[in-house]
């Protein structure tokens, strides 16, 4: 015999089932196939704080830890940082002088490095990124590199 | 041959290498880098739009723009991007426009020939002078600001301040139907707001307008703070006046249609034609309260006048008085009477004041010489009748009944 004590307890565990299929259920969407390219790159002096910015894209972000990250601690700051959103939504991240460049991901406030690309063991000249989807291209000089989130392309 | 050939080979392999690598390096352009190339020229044609004045310089132009179509042809659908809400097509087609406008323009004012360029000279001149005035006339309210302050300010400084901003108040007037003479040349009516634009730029568009509120704001300024003028002085001031707002009157509307906004016009003239009642309000009741206390200094009793009609009538009905007064009776006190009034007339009024009274507007030489015939009738009532006159009568009545008897006496003989 089924007691009233073992209903309750079976009506409790039904509830509880039919809240996680309605959370479950909820309103859930996806937009695919988002290009996120930005037509061409940013170039940036950063402030005394290590900030630049692009008021245009309505972007800001901190530089001295990347500055930390590529020439040490108590090193200047670059004269100007060069950066480029793919078409996939990543930030590409160089500077004069610099060695590599940061790929970083878009997280909440955050910018999240994905990859480091080494791509001059003397440090670069004079970079520049262009937008050549689905590849971020970087010359130096006459030289061309292209870049993808997870290093060279070739 | 074969040298030719080898040297002809070589020769290519050099081309073809230096096409190569400048292929190379074009391929490699920063994106960035077109687009400050493209801004930089674009400003450069902007540049050179703003200075250009002849058919030659806009061809040149024209041949920037050819040369910046082919330079930046492989490099359209990045700049539509990168200039995005505009397209490359669309700042080029907008170049091309402006370029046009200012071929017409200048093809135009060739057209019209001598008389803009002589306008333009005319003003650049004039433009020079009213710095220069301008600059007297700052320095001379910063005298009149000092003077406001010294308890040693007297009439003689005041009067001497006066003259000198007299000099620069004429001059603004006559600087301004000078440029109106002309642009009544140019006949305005024809010409584009945009050409009437491009023609008040030659002058600044806010000296103009500040030069002309500058005249009346100093007046204003100096009526307040100075009574202890002489009637001459402010029948001097009175004729400045007169001969402003004649100007204004004549051009104040066409000037603003110059060289103010459309909207702000109203507004403008508003505030300017409101200074210039001030003014007028200012000048006209200094000048007929001194006019009417000289009068009374000397002890001649007008009856009361505020304007130039009372005024003369209030002569007129004092010698008409006079005269019938003289009529009645001449006296040595009627004498005396038309002896004061004719010393200050003469004296004073005439060789003084009649010049700025009839500048001014106030007084024509007609009503002068009104004055003096009624002036001479006055003279002649006032004499006293002569006792010598009366005996000398007395006695020719006397001989004439003495004549009268005896050619009666002579007849009753017969």
């Amino acid at each position: 015999m089924v007691s009233m004590k073992h209903l309750r307890i079976l009506g409790n565990i039904s509830a509880a089932m039919l809240l996680v299929f309605a959370i479950a259920c909820g309103p859930s969407l996806t937009l695919t196939d988002v290009d996120y390219a930005q037509p061409m790159e940013s170039v940036a002096s950063p402030d005394q704080n290590g900030n630049v910015q692009d008021v245009r894209l309505g972007i800001r972000f901190n530089v001295t830890d990347l500055n930390i990250k590529e020439r040490g601690e108590g090193s200047s700051l670059p004269e100007e940082v060069r950066f480029i959103r793919s078409r996939d939504g990543y930030y590409f991240v160089t500077a004069p002088g610099f060695r590599n460049v940061y790929v970083f991901e878009v997280e909440e406030r955050a910018l999240d490095l994905k990859t480091v690309i080494r791509v001059s063991g003397a440090g670069l000249a004079n970079p520049a990124f262009n937008q050549r989807s689905p590849y971020i291209q970087l010359v130096d000089g006459d030289v061309e590199y292209r870049l993808t989130k997870d290093g060279l392309a070739n | 041959m074969e040298k030719l050939t080898i040297k002809t080979v070589l020769a290519t392999l050099l081309v073809l290498a230096l096409g190569f690598t400048g292929q190379v390096q074009a391929q490699f352009q920063s994106d960035f880098q077109i687009k400050q190339n493209f801004d930089r020229d674009h400003a450069e044609v902007l540049e050179a739009l703003k200075t250009i004045q002849t058919g030659e310089e806009v061809d040149e132009v024209i041949e920037m723009l050819n040369e910046m179509q082919r330079r930046y042809r492989d490099n359209e659908s990045l700049l539509n991007r990168v200039l995005y809400p505009e397209t490359l097509q669309a700042r080029m087609t907008n170049l091309r426009e402006l370029t046009q406008a200012t071929g017409d323009r200048i093809s135009r004012i060739g057209e019209k020939g001598d008389t803009i360029v002589v306008l333009e000279e005319r003003i650049a001149e004039l433009s020079t002078d009213a710095t220069r005035y301008q600059q007297r006339a700052d320095s001379l309210n910063q005298e009149l600001a000092a003077m406001r302050r010294s308890r040693d300010a007297n009439a003689a400084q005041a009067r001497r301040l006066r003259q000198e901003l007299d000099k620069r108040d004429a001059f603004i007037i006559k600087m301004v139907d000078s440029i109106f003479v002309a642009y009544e040349n140019v006949d305005l009516q024809s010409l584009s707001p945009a050409e009437r634009r491009g023609l008040a730029l030659e002058i600044d568009a806010q000296n103009v307008m500040g030069y002309i509120e500058s005249v009346v704001d100093n007046n204003i300024s100096f009526l307040n703070t100075h009574t202890e003028l002489s009637t001459q002085d402010f029948l001097k001031l009175y004729s400045v006046q007169v001969e402003f707002n004649r100007m204004w009157e004549n051009m104040g509307y066409d000037l603003t249609q110059i060289y103010v906004a459309e909207t702000r016009r109203s507004e403008r003239i508003g505030s300017i034609v409101e200074k210039v009642d001030e003014w007028e309000m200012l000048i006209d009741d200094a000048a007929w309260t001194t006019l009417s206390d000289a009068f009374a200094q000397n002890n001649i009793e007008l009856a009361p006048f505020s304007n130039s009609l009372e005024f003369y009538t209030s002569l007129n009905t004092y010698l008409d008085e006079a005269i019938a007064r003289a009529e009645e009776s001449g006296s040595d006190e009627e004498v005396a009477r038309y002896q004061r009034f004719a010393d200050f007339w003469f004296g004073t009024v005439k060789p003084n004041w009649q010049e700025y009274l009839v500048d001014a507007n106030l007084m024509t030489f007609e009503n002068f010489n009104t004055i003096d015939e009624k002036l001479t009738e006055w003279k002649l009532h006032a004499q006293p009748t002569s006792y010598t006159m009366l005996i000398l009568l007395g006695l020719a009545i006397v001989l004439i009944l003495i004549l009268l008897a005896l050619w009666l006496q002579a007849r009753g003989k017969k």
